[in-house]
């Protein structure tokens, strides 16, 4: 799969001369040593918000959603504002670790497994929205396609609310199983070095009985060129799906077809936004500068700034198209609620603009793509942007509607409804710490993988053999193994 | 089970276990198999392994996961639930094509896995004998199965010269957990597969002891915790909600007339007597079936006391002679009564005046003020031809 040499153009992904040995060592470290302060401080802070969040999620299930601001016209707030971001995220590890495999971008063992775990638990938290939006909660096995003696009573198969039911569960559980099969391997990495009974035990479950066998490797590989394969249309397929809870509608500043695509640039784009906020402090805490290198950085600060562009290309379309149709509704919509700064809401078109168009720019320049504050900065900006952005299309759409007599003054949340938004960061972070405490947070079969092509030490060794006359280099190419 | 004898051989480079690997196999010995802390390229091919054949099973799974959610959806929506659903047709298969493509990704990876860990014969709980500890580390670890003719101690020898860094003997029970791909499947796993068919199974086939519970576990909407239509206003307030059970104030129910807002005077007070002035009839005009109506509430409610010529001389009067004590009013005729405003008329009729009763219990609004306009008319059908005449 891979070339056996590679350009002395590219960085290495692995900065140090390390051996297999050292490779495992550094990354098994947080497992095998006890969490340091800030890890505590971090958990219990996490923990907090979650528990702050299930309070209000306990009353939103005990009152019901009247708990929320919600309004006659604003029927989607905080929640699916909410719901769309935490997908998005979700996004950017879906594409590292899927597309960028198939793609062989051998920067992507670097991060991935972060990555994906991360993925998971966004998925987890979006999943959270629309479920207690649903108000009687002990309902939500309705949505499912179950054989029943409710009449028989089946879900609207044509509906793209039962489309999301299925695109987020698809989506969680391949992410899942994608994330655990990667995952097998080198928690026998970590079994096999356990001290104590406990881990020993606990290792040995999660790894599955894992030896590393020669077969069984080539399985996995197969296996995992195919989850990729399968995932790379299903993250595309996730977004899409849920840009169609919008644009099968008729609201004006939903009804568009430009929405999928835009959708999907904006999920990736907010994905390694978030991606780049946790690896930089993933490398900081951990010390895992040689394996998250600044290349690795730079390399996601352009995706960043292709996708914040490909998104600015959208809110440019679509307020051209709010002018060229013609069509009235649509012309309100983009043109005197969302460009309109004056506008109820025109600050949170203007604060999305500038957080996800016009601040993304600043990375076509390589000094700032690799400046390690600069990028953790732009990595919040966007992800504030990104927020805004689902907010715009919600609300803005939604409080002035066809009904002048029904349009809301104004939509603000109750505590209850950012408690549950917060208590989402809670779940998110806690999930992280435990991750980053008991797994490891770096492939390291993959580091080992691709250790020897792309490793500090191998380019130095290429390096030497380029100064080599070149046929003695053909001669020795020829006559390797 | 038959002990078989190993010999283990560690090298620490893929560069020395390539050619360690053609070298044992050219020597004649049988490689059990090499465990390799990442997946190295080639080493399969080199141990003469053949292509897997997993994503052949992915594709299998993924057609059968298309046509279950055609299938599904295609025999709920055109034949046991045939709904309508703004006149679209019920075979519509692009609204379909979302679900189809995620069943498809979904039985094709979960497939995948599953079928993984049953060929691999690993998950959970699965304990594997491990030859060497750091083969899941920086060790490929070479292993070599041993016949009766192998000279163990030679061939140990071998390896070192190969680079091997670490050599070893080592005895095992044969068994699937030495991880042989020519094993047939493992009891464990067969029987992991039939006790979740048996759970499975036995949970649909429940038949009607479900039916009978003591205990609810899903009640579904059995007890709702939404307020019922016509539930008594206290149970409601009990629950802690504000809620009064009555319309808007000011609400009219659909079809009724506009209600008459103004009350009963307190005793000695004429305030809302003098206020009823302002109130204007609803009824403008009545239709010649409407007259006839009105003609006969009156002679069954009013012309017992205001005579059937409206001249208050009705049968209860009667000249004085009969049992009511004072002269009922003088309908048509009378300039008071003449310039009466309908509104004021109403709230005699409704609250009664002097010693008339109040009417609101025999009469509706409707009827009243049909009345009080059939009594309008005839006072003006008395009065216009005068005003005619005084004009000639």
């Amino acid at each position: 799969m891979h070339l056996k040499y590679e350009s002395q153009l590219r960085e290495p992904l692995v900065y140090g001369e390390k051996t297999y040995g050292q490779v495992t060592e550094d990354i098994l470290k947080p497992i095998e040593r006890k969490p340091s302060k800030l890890w505590y401080v971090g958990f219990f802070i996490s923990s907090a918000l979650l528990l702050f969040g299930v309070y209000s999620v306990y009353r939103d299930v005990t009152y019901g959603i009247g708990q929320w601001n919600l309004n006659k016209t604003v029927g989607w707030g905080w929640d699916i504002t909410n719901f769309v971001w935490w997908v998005g995220i979700g996004h950017a590890g879906t594409l590292i670790s899927a597309i960028l495999l198939l793609f062989r971008q051998g920067w992507r063992t670097g991060v991935n497994r972060a990555a994906e775990a991360m993925t998971i638990f966004a998925v987890l938290c979006a999943g959270q929205f629309p479920v207690f939006h649903m108000g009687r909660v002990w309902m939500a096995f309705y949505t499912l396609p179950l054989p029943n003696t409710r009449g028989p009573l089946w879900p609207n198969f044509n509906s793209p609310l039962l489309w999301d039911v299925f695109a987020i569960s698809t989506y969680l559980t391949v992410s899942l199983l994608f994330w655990y099969s990667g995952l097998i391997p080198d928690l026998a990495t970590v079994r096999d070095r356990a001290k104590t009974k406990f881990t020993k035990l606990m290792y040995g479950i999660g790894s599955f009985g894992w030896s590393g066998s020669t077969k069984h490797w080539q399985r996995h590989e197969s296996l995992c060129l195919v989850l990729a394969g399968l995932s790379t249309p299903l993250v595309l397929s996730v977004h899409t799906i849920v840009s169609f809870d919008f644009a099968t509608s008729v609201i004006p500043g939903w009804h568009t077809t430009i929405f999928p695509p835009y959708f999907v640039a904006g999920a990736v784009f907010s994905g390694f936004a978030m991606v780049q906020s946790l690896m930089l402090v993933v490398r900081k805490v951990f010390g895992m500068e040689d394996y998250i290198t600044i290349g690795h950085i730079e390399a996601m600060n352009k995706v960043i700034v292709l996708t914040g562009s490909i998104v600015g290309v959208a809110y440019l379309t679509e307020l051209f198209m709010g002018w060229y149709s013609q069509n009235k509704y649509e012309g309100y919509t983009f043109w005197y609620s969302r460009a309109n700064l004056f506008s109820p809401y025109g600050w949170s078109y203007w604060g999305m603009m500038a957080c996800n168009v016009l601040s993304p720019q600043i990375f076509w320049f390589r000094s700032m793509r690799r400046n390690i504050f600069v990028t953790f900065f732009m990595s919040v900006i966007v992800n504030i942007g990104m927020w805004f952005e689902r907010f715009v299309i919600i609300v803005t759409s939604l409080y002035r509607d066809y009904l002048p007599s029904s349009w809301s003054i104004y939509y603000s949340p109750s505590p209850w409804e950012i408690g549950f938004f917060v208590g989402t960061f809670g779940l998110f972070f806690t999930c992280f710490f435990m991750f980053s405490k008991y797994a490891p947070v770096i492939a390291v079969a993959e580091i080992k993988y691709i250790l020897k092509t792309s490793g500090e030490s191998f380019k130095n060794k290429i390096t030497k053999i380029e100064t080599e006359p070149l046929d003695k280099f053909v001669d020795e190419q020829k006559h390797a193994h | 089970m038959a002990i078989k004898k190993f010999v283990v051989g560690c090298f620490t480079d893929e560069k020395e276990l390539f050619p360690a690997v053609k070298t044992i196999r050219k020597s004649g010995f049988k490689i059990h198999d090499v465990y390799t802390p990442y997946p190295v390229h080639g080493l399969d091919t080199a141990l003469g392994l053949r292509e897997t054949s997993l994503h052949t099973a992915g594709f299998i799974y993924a057609l059968i996961g298309l046509c279950t959610a055609f299938g599904g959806i295609g025999w709920i929506l055109t034949i046991d639930w045939p709904q309508n659903y703004g006149g679209k047709p019920h075979f519509a298969l692009p609204a379909w094509i979302p679900i189809m493509f995620e069943c498809t990704v979904l039985f094709s990876a979960v497939g995948m896995v599953l079928t993984f860990c049953y060929i691999c014969q690993i998950g959970p709980l699965v304990k594997k004998h491990r030859f060497h500890l750091r083969a899941t580390d920086d060790y490929f670890v070479m292993v070599i199965e041993c016949t009766q003719q192998t000279n163990t101690h030679d061939l140990e020898g071998l390896l070192k010269s190969l680079g091997a860094c670490e050599t070893k003997t080592e005895t095992v029970e044969s068994g699937w957990w030495l991880g042989r791909y020519d094993l047939p499947a493992p009891s464990v796993a067969s029987a992991v597969i039939a006790l979740i068919l048996i759970t499975s199974l036995s949970a649909c086939s429940n038949g009607d002891a479900g039916r009978e519970q003591n205990r609810v576990y899903m009640p579904d909407m059995a007890y709702s915790r939404a307020v019922e239509t016509y539930d008594d206003k206290e149970h409601i307030t009990n629950k802690g909600i504000f809620y009064n059970a009555e319309p808007a104030k000011g609400s009219i129910a659909r079809g009724s007339d506009i209600p008459f807002l103004i009350a009963k005077d307190t005793p000695g007070s004429t305030l809302n007597y003098l206020a009823a002035q302002k109130i204007i009839n609803p009824i403008t005009s009545l239709s010649s079936d409407d007259q006839e109506e009105a003609h006969r509430l009156y002679l069954v409610y009013c012309g017992i006391c205001h005579g059937q010529k409206y001249d208050g001389n009705g049968p209860l009067y009667k000249d004085g002679s009969g049992p009511f004590p004072a002269k009922p009013a003088t309908l048509v005729g009378d300039p008071k009564y003449d310039a009466m405003p309908e509104g004021q008329m109403f709230y005699s009729v409704t609250y009664g005046k002097n010693l008339m009763g109040s009417y609101a219990s025999q009469l509706t609004t409707k009827q009243r003020w049909m009345v009080i306009k059939y009594i309008k008319m005839q006072q003006e059908a008395v009065s216009k031809p005068q005003t005619n005449t005084n004009s000639k």
